[in-house]
């Protein structure tokens, strides 16, 4: 377990640079103190000791002497300066390079693996926000197959993402045959909505009525209102024993929340007069472990030891629901023990595709859609921010140039079910005629808070590389601060190497709790402790070690080895699934066939079919092999990857698009499969295919390809897909990782 | 970046491929770097980018290259443009290119003054921490861990022997993969 305030190992900075120059004036000196006096000089002596004199060890041992000796009558204590010494710093200066040179060539490798976990998970993210986009078109086109009255106009100017503009509503393929499948997508969405616009008045009275029993064999706790710290205690400790809770209890911590969270406002305001400090946690993402290490490393929420869950505790993680519960225990235990800001993953739209929603169905089949909607619930009210001292403004993503704390206040958080859709419902759960510019502009607030980034260079822009909110530069944030009269902004959302990151010169920090996250070995996690009266939070950095390594910490080398191979698995399953459409594309550059094309090429090719956006330069040596004159052999890269389960039975041009719509597909299926059972109809299914037709034309299933595929993943043949089959189906195996 | 370039045989075409070349290699390095994606990079990470593109300048001329890629407004940032022209020149001259392998034995067995065919582990921390371009706490931390592969099994686990030969072998690796 390391904890330390060290500065990311990347790169050595300047002034340690300048400490360097000290060094080799003072000899043998060591630690000199750094002044920045005679640095000038010593910079020109130093470019005369580089290696290339240093030919076969060779010394021209006049040129040296002099160039040192002119450094000895700054320095008296080093006038006898003898050949042998000569040598032996020279010695040193080149090993000292090529030790230089290695590391950065890890750190290289390091963060082109880096640089394909986040490229992939970002385009993720803007994939699903395609979807809903193309959702968003399906409602507005079926309102105008239905000639309903009903006409929504979305003045949305969301509309930088929407893909498909009205790309399918004019060609007028989704009438028909597809129509009543939109419907039933259409009618589920606003399911989710109406529900808990209406939750109070009938939803929660009808569940009251049917009790759930607890069958006899039930090992885990029980639980009675109201939860005391004694309960909170309890469920972690059953929770650590990896006891389940019964759906009966957590449908009614749940529901407890609820109430809870609806007295509360958008905005937490939290001061640490009483309890003199105040901790900051960032995404946890379902990483149950990382939060008892907080927690034991840190102490037990308490009024004394406040914590602010800055969003993200869902999805990804296996145990979302164990840490989302236990966060809701706390506050619910005290309201001033822990305070809770959405994260853009509270959503459940995105719930659909990153697990959160398969987690439940797997956890609590029967009662499923009671605790998703639940959850919908309590997502929708909780608070988008909190305010320490009125200085710290803590919020899952960012700010945006339009942010301003009172018009914060002053939003209807609760509309947004979902952050990613326009708020087309209003009070009554009655479908919108027209968005007005105020509603729009609400919704961005919520949008740029959630999902907003910090960035490098000054001004504002659409955050286009993850598809929602916004990317912000510094003088934003210093007009924003000022604005709002702010010191420090703590924001999560984005996975950091040493778990923290400060950026805009000290007025942002960062801060990510999930470590491991892209895979073991990838970053750090850290939480920050704010004590009363002292502007500078104290970051605590921690990262779980698998069991048997604990007495053995990783080299980088080894560490860059692990995340390395696992990011470039990730890649390879991107081009199993794309492999027809890149094997023409190659071909079509291959005009001797030779099985070769050029680097540049390749990379091309590479990147606009995987869409990817990664440095396919130097991922090269990884992916494929070159030939003799240096030319790619673009076959290299597909020998021994294959999809093992449905190789023989289906035709590989459909499975090879199922496996690259299968987010799409799993999303789809987890919004039409209402009642969260994990089955849907063969009906569904193909529907579903067809759909993705419209999505992407490019997929092309045709109908008895998609007949075929259903016929063989229905293995029992019932008529129904198990989800999980489905998607065990396509797990890629690679003998070549 | 994505504008096509077909090689051709005659001279001015050729050296305009040449550059095209190296600045598409530029434009991936830098890229790894440019996390947020706005073709700028970090200040601190430019060592690290020109070491990885295998070029070893001294610590001066490391910060003459920075001096020459700085934009007036804001130092911390380095932009995408100033760095490929400043490095374009420098990969064209093919300035700063490393000293071949063997020397790095040679030097290896320089310091070794005994010719014993090891160190210990104060020898190295000794030598790359008070002589040349001192390494850091940090860097030299890891470079014990690297090294830790390559200790004499026969030798005391208190007094460790640094099998230099086999050392150099893991820090020329790199090489050959590309």
């Amino acid at each position: 377990m390391k904890e330390s305030k060290q500065i990311s190992t990347s790169s050595y900075n300047l002034r340690r640079n300048s400490c360097c120059f000290k060094s080799i004036a003072s000899c043998f000196r060591s630690n000199s103190v750094d002044t920045d006096a005679s640095e000038k000089d010593l910079t020109k002596s130093d470019s005369r000791t580089k290696e290339d004199s240093f030919s076969n060890c060779n010394i021209e041992p006049k040129k040296f002497e002099n160039s040192l000796r002119k450094e000895s009558d700054k320095i008296p204590s080093c006038s006898e300066t003898s050949l042998k010494t000569d040598i032996a710093l020279k010695s040193a200066l080149l090993i000292q390079r090529w030790y230089r040179r290695y590391q950065s060539r890890i750190e290289m490798r390091k963060l082109t693996a880096w640089n394909i976990y986040q490229t992939i998970e970002y385009s993720g993210e803007q994939d699903q926000l395609k979807l809903y986009d193309f959702f968003l078109t399906l409602i507005k086109n079926s309102a105008i197959i239905n000639h309903s009255n009903e006409l929504i106009n979305i003045k949305s100017d969301h509309s930088e993402s929407l893909l498909l503009e009205n790309q399918s509503i004019e060609n007028g393929h989704l009438v028909g045959a597809n129509s009543a499948f939109v419907n039933k997508v259409l009618e589920s969405d606003l399911e989710y909505q109406k529900i808990s616009k209406n939750n109070s008045r009938n939803y929660l009275n009808k569940r009251k009525n049917t009790e759930i029993n607890i069958e006899s064999s039930y090992k885990g706790m029980h639980i009675n209102l109201p939860i005391t710290k004694n309960i909170f205690y309890d469920l972690i400790e059953n929770f650590k024993q990896n006891k389940p809770l019964h759906a009966k209890y957590v449908i009614l911590i749940l529901e407890e929340t609820v109430k809870a969270l609806k007295k509360l406002k958008n905005i937490n305001v939290v001061s640490t007069n009483v309890s003199k400090n105040i901790t900051v946690i960032g995404d946890l993402h379902g990483q149950l472990d990382d939060l008892m290490l907080i927690f034991y490393k840190n102490g037990l929420p308490s009024e004394d030891n406040p914590y602010i869950f800055n969003g993200d505790f869902v999805d990804r993680g296996f145990k979302s629901i164990e840490v989302s519960l236990i966060i809701f225990c706390g506050f619910l235990m005290s309201q001033t023990a822990v305070y809770i800001n959405r994260g853009n993953h509270e959503d459940h739209v995105m719930n659909t595709r990153y697990g959160f929603i398969k987690e439940i169905c797997n956890k609590y089949n029967s009662q499923s859609k009671k605790i998703c909607v639940l959850y919908n619930e309590i997502f929708s009210w909780l608070p988008l921010a909190t305010l320490i001292d009125t200085k710290i403004y803590v919020v899952h993503g960012g700010i945006s140039d339009r942010t301003l704390i009172k018009d914060i206040y002053k939003i209807k958080r609760e509309k947004y079910v979902s952050v990613l859709k326009p708020p087309i419902l209003n009070d009554d759960g009655d479908i919108i005629k027209d968005l007005c510019l105020e509603d729009v502009l609400e919704w961005r607030q919520v949008l740029d808070a959630l999902w907003s980034d910090p960035k490098k260079t000054p001004g504002i822009q659409p955050n286009s590389f993850r598809g929602g909110g916004c990317l912000f530069g510094e003088d934003i944030t210093t007009e924003v601060m000022k604005k709002n009269n702010l010191n420090l902004i703590i924001r999560s959302h984005e996975c950091k190497e040493s778990g923290y990151e400060y950026i805009h010169g000290n007025k942002i920090l960062t801060i990510f709790s999930a470590s491991n996250y892209y895979e073991y070995g990838s970053n750090n996690g850290a939480y920050c402790k704010i004590t009363s009266g002292d502007t500078k939070p104290v970051i605590v950095q921690f990262y779980l070690t698998k069991g048997e390594d604990i007495t053995k910490s990783l080299s980088l080398r080894e560490r860059v080895n692990g995340i390395e191979v696992s990011a470039i698995k990730h890649l390879l399953e991107k081009f199993a699934a794309n492999k027809k459409r890149l094997l023409s594309e190659y071909k079509l550059k291959d005009k001797e066939n030779k099985g070769s094309i050029s680097l540049n090429d390749w990379c091309r090719i590479t990147g606009d079919i995987l869409e990817l956006k990664l440095p396919w330069r130097i991922l090269r040596a990884r992916l494929a092999k070159l030939d003799k004159d240096g030319h790619v052999l673009y076959e290299s890269t597909f020998e021994g990857l294959s999809f093992p389960q449905i190789k023989n039975k289906g035709d590989e041009n459909i499975s090879e698009s199922l496996y690259r719509h299968k987010d799409i597909l799993e999303s789809i299926f987890r919004a039409i499969d209402k009642d969260h059972s994990g089955q849907i109809s063969k009906t569904e299914f193909r529907d579903c295919c067809k759909l993705i037709n419209h999505h992407d034309p490019t997929a092309m299933f045709s109908d008895s390809s998609i007949e075929d595929m259903a016929n063989t993943m229905d293995l029992d043949k019932d008529g129904f897909i198990n989800l999980n089959e489905f998607l065990e189906a396509f797990r890629l195996a690679s003998e070549k990782v | 970046m994505t504008k096509e370039t077909t090689p051709k045989p005659d001279g001015k075409d050729e050296a305009e491929h040449i550059v095209a070349q190296i600045q598409k290699k530029l434009t991936d390095a830098f890229d790894v770097f440019d996390g947020d994606k706005t073709r700028s990079v970090d200040v601190k990470e430019v060592p690290t980018i020109i070491h990885s593109l295998n070029l070893v300048p001294t610590q001066g001329e490391m910060r003459d290259l920075i001096t020459e890629m700085e934009d007036g407004d804001n130092s911390d940032i380095i932009k995408y443009e100033k760095f490929t022209a400043v490095m374009t020149d420098v990969l064209v001259n093919k300035k700063f290119k490393p000293a071949n392998e063997n020397k790095i034995y040679k030097a290896l067995q320089v310091l070794d003054t005994e010719n014993k065919g090891y160190y210990t582990k104060e020898d190295l921390i000794r030598m790359m921490t008070t002589e040349g371009e001192p390494l850091n706490a940090e860097e030299m931390n890891e470079m014990l861990q690297t090294c830790s592969a390559f200790i004499d099994p026969e030798s005391a686990a208190e007094n460790p022997k640094i099998l230099y030969k086999y050392y150099i072998n893991e820090l020329v690796v790199e090489d050959t993969k590309d």
